[in-house]
């Protein structure tokens, strides 16, 4: 195993680091208890290739941030409640990357969810007609 | 095909990665829980839940990599106790698997979200149930742990919670009340 340091877990998401109690670094994109999985499947640094081939092993759209401030922002207004929720920002902050090949650039709208202990199990840009909710005319 | 069907199968590891490796430049991740996600990651495969006629096709990494993340052990320890269990994918597919125990059967409900919204319910047999998801928890574990990411100690201390069934528990009690009775 690494030498990295030891960590004693007090609850799900709090570590005891050298003794001291510390909280996930909420405002910074890079911390990873909170957003590792987000930036690695669809965080600004990702190249079209890397959607280009989830997408041709899972035929699921795949949305990508353009900024990784907009990441932040998106945790700092969503509920503390846990659950599911889809944010519109009103202002361009993603893409989304379809299974037809096709691309819908400046999409507006979040999917992110909220676990039990606070953190974010996931948050990617989404298109318009994306939905969690029956629509009343149908 | 058997329509009651329930069995995980894990792929072969895939050739080509479409996500970036996991880091913990803060060093806020233990041994364990940044071994694991680099072994999701290195080892990624598919992993195809067959429910019933219908199949759920996912990846180690990220969705069973959450998905363990999400307390996996203790939800299966709830499953045994009754009480329902919920599993979302929202990254290589989009759907919601809620189990939800009647007697000694398990309705489980496939819903969909996103695009569609459709919902299909398949029975299966809870110990059936039980038996296959504890089992992929294990051999999942283990094969983290045979190629060196987690250490076998992480892993008992990990998965335990799964196999912790009311019936040890109900042991452990009948044995206590013996134990007050013999002293009277």
């Amino acid at each position: 195993m690494s030498n990295r340091r030891s960590t004693t877990r007090v609850s799900k998401w709090e570590v005891v680091v050298n003794g001291m109690v510390v909280e996930p670094q909420w405002n910074n994109p890079k911390c990873s208890k909170v957003y590792d999985h987000i930036l690695r499947h669809h965080g600004p640094q990702l190249q079209p290739r890397h959607f280009h081939g989830r997408i041709a092993s899972t035929n699921t759209d795949q949305g990508q941030w353009l900024n990784l401030q907009d990441l932040v922002k998106a945790e700092q207004v969503t509920p503390k409640h846990p659950g599911r929720y889809i944010i519109d920002f009103q202002r361009p902050l993603g893409r989304v990357y379809h299974a037809d090949g096709s691309i819908t650039e400046n999409v507006t709208r979040v999917n992110i969810k909220r676990k039990l202990d606070g953190t974010l199990k996931y948050a990617y840009p989404v298109v318009d007609n994306y939905t969690f909710k029956r629509r009343e005319n149908e | 095909m058997n329509n009651h069907q329930f069995q995980i199968e894990l792929g072969e590891v895939c050739l080509e990665n479409y996500a970036l490796p996991p880091s913990d430049t803060l060093g806020e991740l233990s041994d364990f829980e940044l071994g694991l996600r680099r072994f999701c990651y290195e080892q990624d495969r598919p992993v195809a839940i067959a429910i019933g006629p219908f199949t759920t096709r996912v990846f180690l990494d990220p969705d069973i990599c959450m998905m363990l993340e999400d307390n996996f052990p203790e939800q299966i320890a709830l499953l045994s106790e009754g009480k329902n269990m919920q599993i979302e994918f929202a990254e290589s597919c989009w759907q919601i698997l809620k189990f939800m125990p009647r007697g000694q059967k398990i309705s489980c409900q496939i819903g969909e979200f996103g695009y569609s919204l459709q919902s299909k319910t398949v029975e299966l047999d809870k110990d059936i149930v039980l038996g296959v998801l504890r089992n992929f928890l294990n051999e999942v574990m283990q094969m983290a742990v045979d190629k060196s990411y987690i250490t076998q100690s992480d892993k008992e201390a990990f998965i335990r919670p799964a196999f912790v069934t009311q019936q040890s528990v109900t042991g452990y009690c009948i044995c206590k009340s013996v134990t007050h009775a013999s002293r009277k």
